[in-house]
């Protein structure tokens, strides 16, 4: 097994008063070292969830990993002791979180967050941890002196350049950024997605990117996973899926962008309410809201087709979407 | 910094005037009589109007009140109605073992308060937190008096282990401190649990565990001190409590400190003896809120941002290049 992840058929569900919130239910995705997959879909689609059950960070209970597989570097980190989880996060995979404001402790000065990690995982002094956290922060192009500055002394571009200076510490093999630019304005956002790429090409690591925002995506990945219902919808190269768009969830995703050379009044919002998953829709999950609906659709649960190499879908018309999207490029 | 704590020990002035003019005002309109309480009752009427004048007590209200302050600015304090010694050696005397008992109280409401809190919020919803937190409620709804009374039955009367009165031996210390700790000692417990799971849910806490650090380092190292920065003002708030408390429960206990002094003061009209336990009690407790206050700077980065002058904020940001403290 080439892959560096590897998670397979993983369901997690959340117990909770008002009934069991079927997050996460049956994802499965790899990747190879190097890669940067973007993991795609709307609020609620089980993304935030599938990256914390990498590193097993959700609250058990009321969360619970109901079957699956997560396979790191020839491991299982659903079945590895939380010690040797422990080893794992932060040098192994790190994680950059969605807002910058609140993922940083208060009251630590920065450097000292980041030799904190560098610390727990290599056998070096507190000296040579400050060092090296100092350079770190050179790296994401912050002053070595600020080093010692609390969070509320930086903006919040600066502080996600400390969390990710945090999540590179290490040099892990992966890196989980759960929509690292959303809470930042779009100036910002493109300076910490350029500086993400170029860290990433000097250290090698593979990015699972977590976003809602397709433009971010076709700026740095190379694989793209669609999620809808706490399924991956769609899977391929960001060529197959932004070319070759089959699913008529995706196509309603690229539907609802704003273009900048066709002048259009208004948006195409996708109809109907996100997918409810304390009671879930029967037969495919999208059915209630699909442009495409036929009676079948809300009877069976579509088995993925691979309408290309390297190209599944999880559609029971995939391969007439397939066809007919391909033909309309033509 | 220095500026900030000299700004706090100038408005000590202002507050403990303030004070000390409320209990004087009481006291002059207490139907007792300082003359009679000092030389008996057995004076001629020709005598007595000696004594009144020569205690100053035929002045006016103002005129009486400003004296004593100036008096009391020379470190003055009168003397005793009572046994006639100077008031400032009689608190000087008593002092330490005041300070000594409020000092253990308040050491035994914090640490044991902040480390139950911990556990409680730590292990929540378990036997273990529900044990805690009724306990802690029970003790809270327990006044000292009542709550001292029953530790002497207990502890002195029926098992005979501790001495009900005085301070012979350290033995004589127990009961006092952990009566004077304990209720307290409750809300300590429980704004501490509340407010570590209020920090153990934010972010910060899920990106210590993604680095991963262990538990321990997690909750010791980066959620307490989030979680203390309610607790220190609480603690603020209760140092003065335990203060106050600590007359009754001196008083019970025959405690001799402040406190107790301060209680046979006023059931025997000997004002000036009242006047100086409370200008100490009222000056302790100024000191212990500008600690706690300086203390919150130590915990929070942000609040300490705040004692620094505007000058220096300048001065660090123009160091720090286009983005600086004022960020």
């Amino acid at each position: 097994m080439s892959e560096l992840l590897d998670i397979r058929d993983l369901v997690v569900e959340y117990h909770t008063e008002v009934g069991t919130v079927h997050a996460v239910n049956g994802i499965s995705i790899q990747m190879k070292t190097g890669d940067t997959l973007g993991f795609v879909g709307e609020t609620g689609a089980g993304k935030t969830t599938t990256a914390l059950s990498i590193l097993r960070l959700l609250q058990i209970p009321p969360a619970r990993f109901a079957s699956g597989e997560i396979w790191f570097d020839g491991k299982d980190l659903l079945k590895v002791s939380e010690k040797e989880m422990r080893s794992i996060r932060g040098s192994e995979i790190a994680m950059i979180f969605q807002d910058p404001m609140t993922a940083l402790n208060p009251v630590i000065p920065v450097g000292q967050q980041i030799a904190e990690v560098l610390i727990q995982h290599n056998e070096i002094t507190k000296a040579q941890s400050w060092e090296m956290a100092e350079k770190m922060l050179e790296k994401v192009g912050i002053p070595a002196a600020r080093a010692n500055n609390y969070p509320h002394q930086f903006s919040g571009g600066m502080k996600q350049r400390v969390v990710i200076a945090m999540a590179l510490a290490c040099t892990p093999k992966l890196i989980i950024a759960d929509e690292p630019t959303t809470a930042l304005d779009v100036t910002i956002q493109a300076q910490i997605l350029d500086m993400m790429k170029q860290l990433k090409e000097d250290s090698g690591t593979s990015i699972l990117l977590i976003t809602h925002d397709l433009g971010v995506v076709a700026e740095t990945c190379d694989k793209v996973a669609i999620v809808y219902g706490g399924e991956v919808v769609e899977y391929g190269s960001l060529e197959q899926i932004f070319d070759r768009t089959t699913h008529p969830y995706t196509v309603c995703l690229f539907g609802a962008l704003p273009s900048l050379d066709k002048k259009v009044d208004m948006l195409t919002p996708i109809e109907g309410q996100i997918y409810d998953a304390i009671s879930p829709p029967s037969g495919c999950r999208f059915h209630p809201r699909c442009p495409h609906a036929a009676e079948e659709c809300s009877k069976k649960v579509p088995d993925v087709v691979e309408v290309e190499p390297g190209h599944p879908v999880r559609c029971l018309y995939a391969n007439r979407f397939y066809a007919q999207n391909a033909e309309g490029r033509r | 910094m220095f500026r900030f704590i000299l700004k706090r020990v100038l408005l000590f002035i202002p507050t403990i005037l303030g004070v000390l003019f409320i209990v004087f005002t009481i006291n002059y309109y207490t139907p007792s009589d300082p003359v009679y309480a000092t030389y008996g009752t057995n004076l001629t009427q020709e005598e007595y109007e000696q004594k009144r004048d020569e205690m100053g007590l035929n002045d006016p209200f103002f005129v009486q009140f400003f004296n004593y302050v100036k008096n009391a600015a020379r470190l003055d304090l009168g003397s005793s109605y009572n046994n006639k010694r100077p008031v400032m050696d009689q608190i000087l005397e008593r002092a330490p073992k005041t300070l000594l008992l409020g000092a253990i109280g308040i050491t035994i409401t914090v640490v044991i308060g902040i480390l139950c809190g911990i556990v409680s919020a730590t292990r929540q919803k378990s036997g273990l937190d529900y044990a805690l937190t009724t306990i802690s409620l029970i003790l809270a709804s327990m006044p000292n008096f009542w709550l001292g009374l029953m530790l002497i039955i207990v502890f002195s009367q029926m098992l005979g282990w501790l001495p009900a009165t005085g301070i012979k031996n350290w033995t004589g210390w127990i009961l006092p401190c952990i009566t004077l700790g304990l209720g307290p000692l409750a809300n300590v417990v429980r704004i501490t649990r509340s407010s570590m799971l209020d920090v153990i849910r934010q972010d910060y806490i899920r990106t210590a565990r993604s680095k991963g650090l262990t538990e321990r380092q997690i909750i010791y190292k980066h959620a307490l001190r989030n979680a203390l920065i309610p607790v220190v003002t609480v603690i603020g708030f209760m140092l003065s409590m335990i203060m106050g408390g600590s007359a009754v429960v001196e008083g019970i206990f025959s405690f001799p400190g402040i406190g107790a002094m301060l209680m046979s003061a006023v059931s025997l009209a000997d004002y000036p003896l009242i006047m100086g336990s409370v200008l100490f009690i009222s000056l302790f407790v100024c000191v212990v809120n500008l600690g706690v206050d300086i203390l919150y700077g130590f915990i929070d980065p942000r609040i300490k941002a705040q004692y620094v002058t505007a000058k220096k904020v300048k001065k660090a940001a123009a160091r720090n290049g286009k983005e600086g403290s004022l960020a």
